[in-house]
């Protein structure tokens, strides 16, 4: 059916204006601004036998609950990326009010430099190897890795299963916007509140560019030899070298894991480069509390999406009350983890979600930026958490069955 | 062991970068060693010592191994075709190359699979690699080494930050002279006089003199620590030291540091941004600062990485005409900053991707990469020789010229 056909139909049940946003036939249709309007709408659409599913979407209707977190980052404004008056954010109280805070069977991989695994945001959030016991020098579930309980650090030589953040900070800020403990009036609110993290260390601050390519490949390995220990893997990182077997080794990982990279620094192209180069990976930039592209954002065909990444506040290593409580930063590094955080509550209601399934909910619930539909710039836009989960819930949690779509990169 | 010398001699071309400095092509990844094919991504931090140049590359498989640039040609130093001294392995990987004064320092490992991990710390030495100086399963303390990550050379020993087992988060800098006994500076139970907490994280020592400054955190504290024979363990900078410049408030988060003749330069954040700061006979002074003028007129808004030797300091920065890309910026002694090569720029008609620097007390190495496809070349910049003094590499520069070879080269020898 040709997208006239359903404009037609749509408009005909007394539609006011119809947009498809995916090739899988996934149209925003919108209806009288009432629930008594929608609903008829609904009805009507369905009659029409031409429908598999559809729901409501009530964002902006002011009709969700919300949650706010007592994190003192998040209460002063700080973490604008959650909320702000502007409405220029990821719509996270909603989020988390309305549909979901995460699930502790949610497990989210992380290639970057550890985490400080004493600070109290991540307190009781590590992911745990149920096959392995601790400190036995025994490869007690047979994958191959001698005590990997929480993790692999992959920098060392040889690699070993200590994974605490010994560079600046990098893995510590960036997991603490993922997933660090939240509404406990310490430091920030996280994405995701009960997802647990699976830290792989690539590198140590003292790192060279091929230490940590081959660093980063191990990590991806890791993850293909234990492909049950994580659904998604947050990589804020971007701009290696484009070596085949990296390649190789992030092709492999997609296959059981959904990859989220950073577009690297301005002055390269966003496909220059891996992991943001590879097809498998949804590569994210970086805006600003305007929706203004970061300037250090490198763009072009492999961007995917966009998210706050300009003044974003983290967690901060050292855990006292003094200047340091908190990080503030620019980056991709920053964006990436924030769109990780989104598919780890996807998950969280959606446990079976597929890579494709995310981007489809991602596109469907991007505010679109820059020049209509996708663009080199601002790729497909500043997806929000709520309407992405809201799009997971709503159309995909129950069957909704997706084609090809390996194209959309 | 004999350096394996590969037939084809190195060409030098001398080519004017964009900053106008001349840079001297020492190799780059298409320039093969011998038994060497495939993928060949030389890596970022190449290194002056014995004479050559010393580098590790990226290989087929994903290893790393470590090679020479020599008048000669390219050597082999240490990859899957060397026998790793004492054992019936070869070195699968080579990296964290140093120099240790009249040696060659490198971790060296024979078998990275986690459940037979073979590694150590070994030396070059008159075309010879000598058994290890530390090497897991060696026994320290009441345990074993398990692994390495850092390491800094220089000619009075290494020092390291090393993994024990068991007690697997039990992670210690350890020093070993040349010649003597190691000796474990810090640990994470370390606990400083008139602190609470223990030094929970260790990381990037480096020896200046003999004394050892390394990274180190508390729950409550971030800094730079100095350990001194005798002497212990003593704060040299932490969160709660005042940036020596007025108004500035205190040190941020620190980087990685270098060692130029006992003076200790590192990065640090602070109010103004990203700088250079050093210590010196226990003074702290600002090297290089956001703000400062660069010889071509360039604002500087950043400055970290620093490398170097004697009068000779190298740093990556940003300037604000281009405040978020990384350049190779050079200082030699109180001397203006100058701009050497940067992203963005157009070399060798090739674009510069990604720069790196290191430096000895006359040379300074410059790295650059095109990601993809990928392609890595070294340089070298030529300080603290006559204007007249031309490498003996150039010969061959000129010998390319004369040949018609190298029009970049002429440009470049008619600066000299």
């Amino acid at each position: 059916m040709s997208d006239e056909e359903i404009e037609q139909i749509a408009k005909f049940s007394g539609a006011k204006a119809v947009r498809r946003i995916s090739p899988l036939g996934l149209f925003v249709i919108e209806g009288e601004e009432s629930a008594a309007g929608t609903q008829e709408l609904m009805d009507d659409l369905w009659q029409t036998g031409t429908v598999v599913d559809m729901a409501p979407n009530y964002l902006g209707g002011g009709l969700t609950a919300v949650f706010n977190p007592d994190d003192p980052q998040h209460v002063n404004g700080n973490q604008w990326h959650i909320d702000q008056p502007s409405d220029i954010d990821l719509d996270l109280p909603e989020a988390w009010g309305e549909i979901t805070r995460g699930s502790d069977e949610v497990v989210i991989a992380q290639t970057d430099s550890g985490l400080k695994l004493s600070h109290p945001e991540f307190a009781n959030r590590l992911f745990v190897n149920p096959g392995e016991i601790p400190g036995n020098g025994i490869d007690d579930d047979d994958n191959g890795y001698r005590d990997d309980v929480s993790g692999w650090n992959t920098i060392s030589e040889p690699p070993n299963n200590d994974v605490n953040d010994t560079e600046i900070g990098h893995g510590t800020w960036v997991a603490s916007l993922l997933m660090a403990n939240t509404d406990n009036a310490f430091q920030v609110a996280g994405v995701d509140h009960r997802a647990k993290i699976l830290p792989l260390k690539m590198g140590d601050g003292t790192s060279t560019s091929a230490e940590e390519l081959q660093a980063l490949m191990a990590a991806l390995d890791y993850l293909v030899a234990n492909p049950d220990f994580a659904s998604v893997v947050n990589m804020s990182v971007a701009g290696y070298f484009a070596d085949p077997m990296l390649f190789n080794s992030i092709t492999a990982a997609a296959a059981t894991h959904i990859l989220i990279g950073g577009s690297p620094p301005t002055g390269l192209n966003s496909c220059t480069g891996l992991p943001n180069g590879h097809p498998d990976v949804i590569t994210i930039g970086a805006t600003d509390r305007n929706d203004a592209l970061g300037i250090f954002t490198a763009t072009g065909a492999c961007l995917d999406f966009v998210a706050p990444g300009v003044d974003i506040t983290t967690a901060s290593f050292v855990d006292s009350t003094n200047a340091l409580a908190f990080h503030a930063g620019d980056g991709t590094s920053f964006a990436t983890p924030l769109i990780t955080g989104i598919a780890s509550l996807c998950l969280a209601i959606h446990p079976a979600m597929s890579k494709d399934e995310f981007y489809e909910a991602l596109k469907a619930a991007a505010v679109d930026l820059g020049a209509p539909g996708r663009d080199n710039t601002f790729a497909w836009g500043r997806p929000t958490a709520y309407g992405t989960l809201d799009v997971i819930r709503t159309i995909f949690a129950d069957g909704f069955e997706t084609g090809d779509t390996s194209q959309w990169n | 062991m004999e350096l394996t010398l590969v037939a084809v001699l190195l060409g030098s071309v001398l080519a004017g970068a964009p900053g106008g400095v001349p840079l001297e092509k020492i190799t780059d990844s298409t320039m093969l060693p011998p038994g060497v094919s495939g993928t060949f991504i030389i890596d970022s931090r190449p290194v002056s010592c014995l004479g050559n140049v010393f580098f590790n590359a990226l290989e087929d498989g994903a290893l790393i191994g470590l090679y020479a640039a020599t008048p000669q040609g390219l050597a082999v130093i240490a990859n899957r075709t060397i026998p790793v001294p004492g054992t019936m392995l070869t070195f699968q990987n080579a990296t964290r190359t140093d120099c240790g004064g009249d040696r060659l320092v490198f971790l060296g490992a024979g078998d990275r699979r986690s459940l037979t991990p073979q590694a150590g710390i070994y030396t070059f030495q008159n075309g010879a690699i000598s058994p290890p100086l530390l090497e897991t399963d060696m026994p320290l303390s009441d345990s074993d080494i398990q692994s390495f990550s850092s390491l800094d050379a220089t000619e009075l020993g290494i020092v390291a930050d090393v993994s024990l087992f068991p007690a697997t988060d039990k992670q210690v800098v350890v020093m070993r002279p040349f010649g003597g006994a190691p000796t474990i500076i810090a640990d994470r139970s370390t606990v400083l006089p008139g602190q609470t907490q223990p030094l929970s994280i260790l990381s990037r020592p480096i020896l200046a003199g003999s004394d050892v400054f390394f990274h180190a955190r508390t729950d409550f504290d971030v800094g730079i620590y100095r350990w001194r024979n005798g002497e212990g363990i003593t704060i040299a900078a932490d969160v709660d030291t005042p940036v020596p410049l007025s108004g500035q408030g205190n040190f941020g988060a620190f980087g990685i540091f270098t060692n130029l003749n006992g003076r200790v330069v590192f990065g640090a954040t602070f109010a103004g941004g990203l700088g250079l700061f050093a210590f010196q006979a226990g003074d702290l002074e600002p090297v290089v600062l956001p703000g400062d003028l660069t010889a071509e007129g360039a604002t500087l808004v950043s400055a970290f990485e620093p490398r170097g030797a004697g009068n000779l300091l190298t740093f990556l920065g940003r300037t604000q005409d281009a405040p978020f890309l990384d350049a190779v910026f050079v200082k030699e002694g109180d001397g203006p900053v100058r701009r050497l090569l940067g992203v963005g720029d157009t070399f060798e008609g090739r674009d510069v991707h990604t720069v790196a620097s290191n430096a000895d007390h006359r040379d300074v190495l410059v790295w650059a990469g095109n990601l993809d496809p990928p392609f890595t070349a070294i340089y070298r910049v030529r300080f603290g020789a006559a204007a007249t003094d031309i490498p003996a590499l150039s010969w061959w520069g000129i010998l390319a010229l004369a040949l018609g070879l190298g029009l970049v080269g002429w440009q470049a020898l008619r600066r000299l």
